[in-house]
């Protein structure tokens, strides 16, 4: 090793990290998990209530559906019985006539 | 967990932090480049398998930060070498005077030589190491500390400097 190298070693020593940097390092680490803590459940939490809102939505689109074909099943069944009562109509008063 | 990496800091404070600011020569960019780091080791706790582990792979984490840094053109350090204190005569060994023209010298080169430089010398890295933290061809390595040694050579001997 030569003296430039020599002395390039002397002043390209270690430096000691400024006072208090751990303290400091392990401050922010602390902060760091607080805000994993809140983070987590609070985004836990909104996915519950996204997930619960979607199957909500899907429930009430569901039972408008089902309204909506008993409904048409009430229809159709109000237009037989008025078709039946008009036929039965019809034949008693061929049997009167009779 | 929580006082291995207590340790951890405290073991490797120094290293990380003065790559940083022999890198950078700026002390509250350094600092917080270091904390970054750390910051960075305690999230990859798990991966970590012994303290030599835990070393290299600091120093590979602050060698990358620093060469981001002035890769995007963020930050380069003041050198200033016009305005520090010439050192005169023969040097003395530890001269403080040199010591301070020197580390401006070396904060003076591109950011990949300085890097090496600063691995070399500081961190007393061979080559072959220094190669295998920067991810760079040996021959590159090599050739960086070479030149970089006889322009610091050319500066010293324009100043009349002996070192």
């Amino acid at each position: 090793m030569n003296d430039l190298e020599r002395q390039l070693r002397h002043a390209l020593r270690p430096k000691p990290a400024p006072p208090g940097f751990a303290v400091r390092v392990l401050e922010r680490t602390v902060r760091t998990r607080r805000r994993a803590a809140f983070w987590i459940p609070a985004a836990a939490a909104a996915g519950l209530l996204i997930t619960g809102g979607i199957v909500h939505q899907r429930d009430v689109a569901r039972g408008e559906e089902a309204k909506r074909q008993l409904l048409t099943a009430l229809e159709i069944t109000a237009e037989k019985i008025h078709f039946a009562e008009s036929k039965v109509r019809r034949l008693e008063a061929l049997e009167q006539r009779q | 967990m929580e006082a291995d990496f207590a340790e951890l800091v405290r073991a490797n404070e120094s290293q990380v932090y003065s790559l940083a600011w022999h890198y950078l020569r700026n002390r509250p960019r350094a600092e917080e480049l270091a904390q970054d780091v750390f910051l960075d080791l305690y999230r990859n706790l798990g991966a970590i398998q012994s303290e030599d582990h835990a070393r290299h792979w600091l120093r590979v984490a602050i060698c990358r930060r620093c060469l981001d840094e002035t890769r995007r053109r963020r930050f380069e350090p003041v050198n200033g070498l016009d305005h520090a204190p010439e050192p005169a005569g023969p040097a003395e060994p530890g001269d403080p005077l040199l010591a301070d023209f020197l580390e401006r010298m070396v904060a003076s080169l591109g950011g990949p030589a300085r890097m090496v430089m600063i691995l070399r010398y500081q961190e007393d890295l061979d080559p072959a190491d220094i190669a295998a933290v920067l991810d760079m061809p040996l021959a590159t390595v090599k050739s960086h500390l070479h030149r970089s040694l006889e322009k610091l050579r050319e500066k010293l001997t324009r100043k009349g400097v002996k070192a």
